[in-house]
């Protein structure tokens, strides 16, 4: 399977100034994909919420902009482009509004087609703040006889989501990511790298570096496996280091097989202590209650 | 009489109470008394770094001991953490071992790319036998050597892990003594090694937190930091520290190395308290880095490090202060933690590990 993550510097998200713009920009980037004959691409995180941005001129804050969410011009603006490659896209991500609750949601599309989507399931700060709904569910699909699952900014920093994946079996987990304050390699380690030494999934991580309304965001982009199976045992297959823009890899997913033999995290789980332990306690004690009302006043 | 009884009885001898005692009673300790009112906004912590050094007498393993607990009270700490494994030295009282472990040792360095480094191939039978038979004399020689030494020197002490055998199982174990010689806790290991697999030796379903005056902490041991769940289930019973003494059988790297405690603390916002055996035996290698590591937010260089050994082999001490009630202000205002969400938590084992 071969693979492929995008990422755009900020000088180059201040040049698209149009809905249009863009669309061009990641028509451009699938047809370099389709040259190196990639089967999945990860736009980055928030690239969604740029085109929404730049529909609405005359929004100037995040705030503001969440309010007129809605994806679907720009979710119907890339299956029209998937029908020109073989290839699958996850668009990077974007709000989508539902029942007057709005999600940070990606998805997968292939020739035309939603194959699933995948909404955020934790929430940052800033997320809380602007009243953001959470996902509850986790979905994977199927492509090529790999499993394939999205986790999405935020949720890379809660390794239960991470797990839950692993233990339906993904094979990659495509992650379109971007995050604010001061940018800190400390921080995006602790995100999917350690997820991927701890699960052993492959993952595509791709990084925005762009702004939306008064925010700025960073992010690498970064193709990862497990330590065993990298050249310099690091665990990572390509990385952009901010020189590049599109990062291309092969996987081999008897090589991860293999790497997992040589380390075998999952072998190892002892369900038993934390079914005794109740890992998530707080629920049966205070915890609902409080949650429930935090989640009202951030509204 | 098989041969676990012969070692019991070499070690009970080796390792006697009245030897202990008598010896501990020779050491000139500086009687220190640790305040009653530890500040939780400055608690200072040292984490041994060890390398194994086989001894031919109890005496001179307390010596050793004695030489980390000195440093650690001259620099002011109210608690110290000793490795995994801290009791391997002790495998050079049986006659003879000493040669054998050279020969051991010898061997597995002249083999280059070994493809299994976690596996001690042919020999699990005959470490199983000399683990059970050292367990009850070294769990007893622990326990009074520690008792005494906290109490002297008016410290918290982890005593790094043991064997523990329990009904003929066997569990990789640390105790936690408080200044008072007092046994706070024993806690066994909870994830294992393919070669603690191998040994037989059995794992623990549960996990105790321990209040101490400046804070609760937890005692898992090396392999559990693999695991989220065991620092989840730390933040859900209340802790704030983690100790964790570790002794990797593997060459170090510095990304192998973060597979461990440090992702844990970033992701769960708690202090992490590491301390590390290493250097050879059985023809096994060991390594790695004492350090305390804290969310990267709370640390000057952004990088989660508190306090970081600088060699991953040999003997050193690291200390550093912490504080308590800035980790809660910094779980307050933690951007990409600390979210929760009801729905997808509630019945996450069940879904997750397939228990019905």
């Amino acid at each position: 399977m071969k693979v492929a993550s995008v990422e755009w510097q900020k000088n180059e998200w201040k040049r698209i100034d149009k809905p249009r713009t863009l669309v061009d920009k990641i028509k451009e980037y699938l047809g370099r994909a389709a040259k190196e004959q990639v089967d999945i691409i990860v736009f980055p995180g928030f690239t969604g919420c740029f085109y929404q941005q730049l529909s609405c001129p005359d929004n100037r804050s995040v705030r503001s902009l969440i309010n007129k969410s809605d994806a679907g011009e720009y979710i119907e603006q890339v299956k029209t482009l998937s029908q020109n490659y073989n290839m699958a896209i996850c668009p990077g991500s974007y709000w989508q509004k539902e029942k007057g609750n709005i999600y940070h949601e990606s998805c997968l599309i292939i020739d035309g087609e939603v194959q699933f989507k995948q909404r955020q399931i934790y929430l940052a700060c800033w997320e809380r703040e602007l009243g953001f709904s959470r996902g509850t569910k986790i979905e994977l699909k199927e492509i090529k006889d790999w499993k394939l699952a999205l986790i999405i900014s935020t949720d890379v920093f809660y390794p239960q989501v991470s797990r839950m994946v692993a233990l339906r079996g993904a094979d990659i987990v495509l992650s379109p990511i971007g995050f604010i304050g001061e940018k800190n390699r400390s921080l995006q380690i602790s995100g999917i790298w350690q997820e991927v030494q701890q699960n052993q999934f492959f993952a595509v991580e791709s990084g925005f570096n762009g702004f939306l309304g008064e925010q700025s965001f960073w992010g690498e982009s970064v193709i990862y496996a497990p330590l065993e199976m990298t050249k310099k045992g690091d665990g990572y297959l390509e990385r952009s280091r901010g020189q590049k823009s599109l990062i291309v890899t092969q996987l081999d997913n008897e090589q991860r097989k293999k790497a997992i033999s040589k380390f075998d995290v999952l072998s190892q789980l002892n369900r038993e202590f934390y079914w005794q332990m109740k890992m998530f306690k707080h629920l049966k004690e205070d915890g609902c209650r409080e949650y429930r009302s935090l989640d009202r006043k951030m509204v | 009489m098989n041969i676990e009884v012969l070692i019991e009885k070499w070690f009970n001898k080796k390792i006697s109470s009245e030897r202990i005692e008598k010896y501990c009673q020779q050491l000139r300790v500086v009687r220190r008394r640790l305040s009653e009112d530890i500040d939780s906004k400055n608690v200072r912590v040292s984490c041994v770094q060890r390398q194994i050094h086989l001894v031919n007498s109890i005496e001179r393993y307390i010596d050793m001991l004695c030489s980390f607990i000195d440093q650690a009270a001259k620099e002011d700490s109210h608690l110290i953490v000793f490795p995994e494994y801290n009791f391997f030295d002790l495998f050079g009282l049986i006659p003879g071992f000493n040669l054998l472990n050279q020969t051991l040792n010898k061997k597995a360095m002249k083999v280059k790319n070994r493809n299994d480094e976690s596996h001690l191939k042919g020999s699990n039978h005959l470490l199983t036998t000399l683990f059970k038979g050292v367990a009850k004399p070294i769990e007893g020689g622990i326990k009074r050597i520690f008792s005494f030494l906290a109490k002297e020197y008016g410290i918290y002490i982890y005593t790094g892990s043991y064997i523990l055998k329990e009904k003929e199982g066997i569990y990789n174990v640390g105790s936690l003594f408080g200044p008072e010689g007092n046994l706070i806790g024993t806690q066994k290991k909870i994830h294992l090694t393919d070669f603690e697999v191998k040994l037989g030796t059995k794992r623990a379903n549960n996990m105790e937190v321990y209040s101490l005056p400046f804070s609760k902490v937890v005692c898992p041991i090396c392999m559990d930091a693999t695991y989220f769940e065991t620092f989840r289930i730390a933040r859900e019973i209340g802790a704030d520290i983690v100790i964790l003494p570790i002794a990797n059988l593997e060459e170090y790297n510095l990304w192998k190395a973060l597979r461990g405690i440090w992702p844990r603390v970033q992701e769960s916002y708690l202090y992490g308290l590491k301390s590390s055996l290493n250097g050879w035996i059985f023809g096994m290698h060991f390594t790695g880095k004492a350090s305390i590591f804290a969310p990267w937010s709370m640390t000057p260089n952004k990088d989660g490090v508190v306090s970081l050994s600088p060699h991953y082999e040999g003997d050193s001490l690291v200390t550093g202060e912490i504080d308590i009630k800035k980790l809660y202000k910094e779980r307050e205002k933690a951007e990409y933690h600390e979210d929760k969400n009801v729905e997808f938590e509630e019945k996450y084992v069940e879904k997750t590990y397939n228990i019905i």
